[in-house]
């Protein structure tokens, strides 16, 4: 008898120690995730870039995230201009701490360097057992830009859990200009007999966002989530760094302008992704979106990792991303000599209709109580009419995530 | 004639237990326990979703969908 009340009383010890543990547990836990990114182009830009989070859970309602970035940029990049050889003497835009410069004899591509500090909070409140609001909050800063922006996210999920309806709302401030100050006279010309362009006060951009989205359980191995997204952009949307040349019947370069966007662009999506686990163990992630905007531009993504797991708590996840996109209606890869200049006009790479592939796997494994993750990709694009017909890029990133109570 | 309807029958079957895997069925909260995995959130790696959001709007033309808010850049 004495033995049972003996070992009764210790399986009472155990159990309220065991209580008094997760008690302390759910008081305060944190994850942080840190993060080194190596991204290359062939013969252009290269990216540096540490990303550090920490997601810190305060008892049973409330949920802090912050994250930092940090950018360096260096490198070439395509301006929008011809590469013929030019009569013109290049007046050139700057960017960053040291700034754009042209290369030598080639004005179509300018060399850069740049660095970027961006810093995200959001706060996760849950009212109930069945809604929750994210507040989130914003800011990032370059010489030639900053970026303020806040959200708030609403989360009501069924009684049973299976399905989450999401519904929020997002606002931006941006400030845009040339690193020595300033943006350029849209389509102002470029030319050493003209004299300098005209240079305005920087350009302010503001961004509206709104989404409704619903996710549901389908079943014991399988989750779906369906989005709709719709945003609004006003003020200044050029690139003041970008050109674009006139040029005679035989492609050589006449004159040279700083591009032209419009200052209002609504863009849509819809996004769907689905998880599941397959009878074999492995996790298919799969998701698509359709995005189209006001510039006539329309997109599809699909992107498709493929996760298997080992034992010891390895995984290796390949990844597929496949990317398409029309052009924006007042993309051009160059002016005629002849013709009278446009309102608007852009020769920027990246309003061209494109084709993106992205191929590369991810490594993880535990290590030090976390988990360390690799990855390497390669990045492909194809271009219509673009001065610059490809962009080829690695990728490489490196992440270790641990969780501390 | 033979290997066509012998395709288009195989093809059926492989899509039919392709439907048979997303069939949607009631979910109780202690049949929860693949669905809670890490691997199994619709955003399983935060971070890398983040380096990628700033990687492709740098070089494409769309964006969004995930979500609203998160900071922008005047990334060439």
């Amino acid at each position: 008898m004495k033995s049972i009340r003996n070992k009764l009383a210790v399986a009472t010890c155990t159990v309220l120690s065991q209580g008094a543990q997760q008690a302390v547990a759910t008081e305060s836990s944190w994850t942080t995730d840190t993060s080194y990114l190596f991204y290359s182009e062939a013969d252009r830009v290269t990216v540096n870039k540490i990303i550090t989070r920490a997601d810190v859970t305060l008892g049973d309602n409330d949920l802090l995230m912050l994250e930092a970035v940090y950018d360096t940029i260096t490198g070439a990049t395509p301006t929008g201009a011809v590469k013929s050889v030019s009569p013109v003497s290049v007046t050139t835009p700057s960017s960053g701490g040291a700034g754009f410069k042209t290369t030598s004899g080639t004005p179509d591509l300018v060399d850069f360097d740049d660095t970027r500090l961006g810093v995200n909070v959001g706060w996760t409140h849950s009212y109930n057992r069945t809604f929750r609001v994210n507040y989130g909050a914003s800011i990032s800063v370059e010489r030639d830009y900053e970026a303020y922006g806040g959200s708030l996210t609403f989360d009501k999920e069924t009684d049973d859990r299976s399905l989450t309806f999401t519904a929020g709302i997002a606002g931006s401030y941006d400030t845009i200009m040339q690193s020595s100050g300033g943006t350029p006279e849209p389509l102002g010309e470029i030319s050493a007999n003209e004299g300098k362009p005209k240079f305005f006060e920087a350009g302010n951009k503001r961004g509206y966002e709104g989404i409704l989205g619903v996710s549901r359980i389908i079943n014991r191995r399988t989750v779906a989530q369906l989005n709709y997204t719709i945003g609004s952009q006003k003020g200044y949307l050029t690139d003041p760094y970008k050109l674009i040349s006139s040029t005679d019947a035989n492609g050589i370069e006449v004159e040279r302008y700083f591009e032209s966007r419009p200052d209002n662009r609504q863009r849509q999506t819809l996004y769907g992704a689905m998880v599941h686990r397959l009878e074999n163990k492995d996790t298919i992630h799969l998701s698509y979106r359709f995005y189209w905007d006001d510039w006539d531009i329309n997109s599809h993504t699909v992107v498709y990792r493929h996760r298997r797991e080992f034992s010891g708590g390895s995984f290796l996840e390949p990844h597929l991303r496949i990317y398409t996109q029309t052009a924006a209606a007042f993309f051009r890869h160059s002016l005629e000599y002849d013709q009278s200049v446009p309102e608007y006009a852009s020769a920027d790479y990246r309003l061209d209709e494109m084709s993106s592939v992205t191929l590369g796997a991810k490594y993880g494994l535990p290590a030090w109580g976390g988990t360390l993750r690799f990855r390497l990709e390669y990045l492909y694009q194809t271009f219509a009419e673009a001065e610059y017909d490809t962009n080829k890029a690695v990728i490489f990133q490196a992440s270790f995530k641990k969780a501390f109570d | 004639m033979n290997k066509l309807r012998l395709t288009l029958v195989c093809t059926l079957l492989v899509t039919l237990q392709a439907c048979a895997a997303f069939k949607p069925e009631p979910v109780k909260p202690w049949q929860k326990g693949i669905l809670a995995e890490e691997s199994m959130q619709l955003e399983a790696d935060a971070i890398e979703s983040f380096a990628d959001e700033h990687i492709y709007f740098s070089k494409e033309a769309s964006t969004g969908g995930k979500g609203v808010g998160g900071g922008g850049c005047g990334c060439n």
